[in-house]
């Protein structure tokens, strides 16, 4: 089982979610967050682009990436992102009719952000499919788990309420300010920070038990 | 460990005060205007203050606490909770108190390391984010001269401040004296002008603050308001409605001069004074809020190390000669040692090397070799073509080397034959 979880990629994936996060831990794409993930609806919105514009940029880098020519490729996984803006648009649709509109850029910033673009580039060229597919999931999931916290906190405290449902007044009405949103992600950082040198601390003395037993 | 060598973080006091001593002299200055507070508002004033103090300490502790640290009984967190009330008016929620607390303590004061180690000024971004979340309650001034309700719902009678007729481009229907004695509506700390500049000239006298920063300040500030009237009135009458209306006078002597971010050479503190009056200046001019003062702080906060560096690398020329490069200009890109500029060299000969191995051997280092002629395609300083003689000659090298360091079959033969 181990030994099939090293070879997919699978356990790597798995540490993007939060050891490895990418917005936490690898500090990517934190600016569009910041700025436009201000409700759980947006959060939500954001995650779903990410995934579609993610996943399929990584593939298509494992599978087509070195047989294009090295000044194509960049412009070839950008063209993918973008275009996978489309079915973004219509399943963020679905829930909301307004959110794709009322995020602006920040979609279109996620399609040419660091993954789809250099990351592509960089490392899932030279990995199999499979694996450029699990990697995808796992950054993408690091990336909805943030987004979806952030944006849950920031309507909660911001406009007392969730998923659009008002049920109290807003604690706290600044929250929804980009600049509260980089407040939000350090704390979280650090928290994540704190969690994973518990972990590394633990798996230590774990370590130095069995090779003293 | 040697008691003289010690490590401490700012502010550094090198007299018999100590910065406990400094933080006293800083709550004795605010007394008076808590004081004048009371005299204007009522026993609200005083338990506005008195709640800032309780929020911060409370605030600071629980953040000790967290943080697994002891807790210090130092006065840092009562100046917080007792200037952050003082920007704001009296009638303010205890709430809106309680959160700007928690805002300098846990977001400013906390995560950058306490005391000392803070970027920017706690009390001016509690105030700062206070005014964004709830801007109503935070520019709506009760009149002067009224006893406020203690707690409950606010029933004083409101009026327009200063400044706020200021930005809307009308002349105030307040007299100067008025304005400088305090009673016009606006920020219950920054309002009483006298009491407020007696007590800057209290901690100037006391060298708890250095004249040089709110001197700095004030004078390029009253020039530029001087030069740059918003009203219809004389130079002299609009510099007396600008300077005496807002929070820049409390904000030169409480908040510029904090210690701690501030910079720390007379020269660096010389030129934040400046840049923050033009910064303030700006704000007041071209923004929307009234206390732009906080803002200009925050922004300039952030270049107070820029302003120590910059002073250190001037001070440096001026006494031992030499350029300005270090701050004004870029650093020279470091040169290539030898062993950089031998590496591709070395890579071309490690592929030499596996090409003439054998195919097995080519086989299991498939990988490695990819990557080796990937970098070698890649990078840019690799494609400079080598002579044929240059590699045979370092082979060459190589071999004589080798052959130095080994001894050859028929030495060793000699050898062997003669032990």
């Amino acid at each position: 089982m181990n030994q099939l979880k090293e070879k997919f990629g699978i356990k790597d994936s798995l540490a993007y979610i939060f050891f490895k996060n990418p917005v936490l831990v690898l500090g990517l794409v934190i600016g569009q967050l910041a700025a436009g993930d201000t409700t759980l609806q947006n959060g939500a919105a954001l995650s779903v682009t990410y995934f579609l514009v993610t996943v399929p940029v990584l593939v298509f880098a494992s599978v087509f990436g070195k047989k294009l020519p090295q000044w194509l490729r960049v412009v070839c996984y950008a063209l993918v992102s973008t275009v996978m803006l489309v079915p973004a648009y219509f399943i963020c649709g679905s829930f909301s009719a307004t959110i794709f509109d009322s995020l602006g850029i920040y979609p279109v910033l996620l399609a040419v952000s660091t993954v789809p673009i250099v990351y592509s580039s960089k490392i899932a060229e030279n990995s199999e499919p499979l694996s450029a597919l699990m990697n995808g999931i796992g950054i993408s999931l690091g990336f909805a788990l943030t987004a979806i916290i952030l944006g849950a906190a920031r309507e909660f405290f911001g406009s007392g309420g969730l998923w659009g449902f008002k049920f109290a007044d807003a604690v706290y009405p600044a929250v929804r300010l980009p600049f509260w949103g980089f407040i939000l992600l350090g704390f979280m950082a650090a928290i994540v920070n704190l969690i994973s040198e518990a972990v590394k601390k633990s798996e230590e003395t774990k370590n130095s038990e069995e090779g003293n037993a | 460990m040697n008691e003289s060598l010690m490590f401490q973080n700012a502010p550094h006091v090198r007299q018999s005060e100590s910065v406990r001593t400094m933080m006293t002299d800083v709550i004795i200055a605010l007394v008076p205007i808590y004081v004048m507070a009371f005299f204007y508002y009522g026993p609200r004033a005083l338990l506005l203050g008195l709640s800032g103090i309780l929020f911060c300490v409370v605030f600071s502790a629980i953040g000790a606490l967290v943080l697994h640290e002891k807790i210090s009984f130092d006065l840092t967190p009562a100046i917080t909770g007792l200037v952050i009330p003082l920007l704001m008016p009296a009638t303010v929620d205890y709430f809106v108190i309680a959160a700007a607390c928690a805002v300098a303590i846990f977001v400013v004061k906390l995560p950058f390391g306490g005391t000392g180690n803070n970027l920017f000024n706690p009390a001016a971004v509690g105030f700062a984010s206070a005014a964004i979340c709830w801007p109503a309650k935070v520019f709506s001034y009760p009149a002067p001269l009224q006893t406020l309700e203690i707690f409950g719902e606010n029933t004083a009678a409101m009026a327009q401040s200063p400044a706020y007729s200021l930005a809307l481009g009308a002349v105030p229907e307040y007299e100067v004296l008025d304005m400088l004695l305090g009673s016009v509506p606006g920020p219950m700390g920054a309002t009483n002008i006298f009491v407020v500049a007696t007590c800057g000239i209290f901690l100037m006298v006391r060298k708890t603050v250095n004249w040089i920063t709110p001197v700095s300040f004030l004078l390029p500030y009253s020039l530029l308001l001087a030069l740059f009237p918003r009203i219809e009135a004389s130079s002299f009458d609009s510099l007396c409605y600008e300077l005496f209306s807002g929070i820049a006078i409390f904000g030169a002597f409480f908040m510029l001069s904090e210690p701690v971010t501030s910079p720390k050479r007379d020269f660096g503190k010389f030129m934040a004074g400046i840049t923050s009056a033009v910064a303030a200046f700006l704000f007041r001019y071209f923004g929307e809020l009234e206390m732009g003062f906080a803002y200009a702080l925050i922004i300039m906060n952030v270049f107070s190390p820029l302003f120590d560096e910059i002073c250190e690398e001037i001070l440096h020329v001026l006494r031992r000669g030499g350029k300005l490069k270090k701050v004004f200009f870029e650093k020279k890109p470091k040169e290539k040692t030898e062993k950089e500029e031998k590496l591709p060299f070395v890579r071309v000969l490690k592929k030499k090397k596996a090409e003439e191995a054998p195919a097995e051997a080519v086989e299991e280092n498939t990988e490695a070799e990819e990557l080796s002629e990937e970098e070698i395609t890649e990078e840019p300083v690799i494609e400079v073509s080598f002579d044929e003689t240059s590699e045979e000659e370092i082979s060459e090298e190589e071999n004589e080397e080798q052959e130095e360091k080994e001894p050859s079959e028929d030495e060793k033969t000699e050898e062997e034959a003669a032990v």
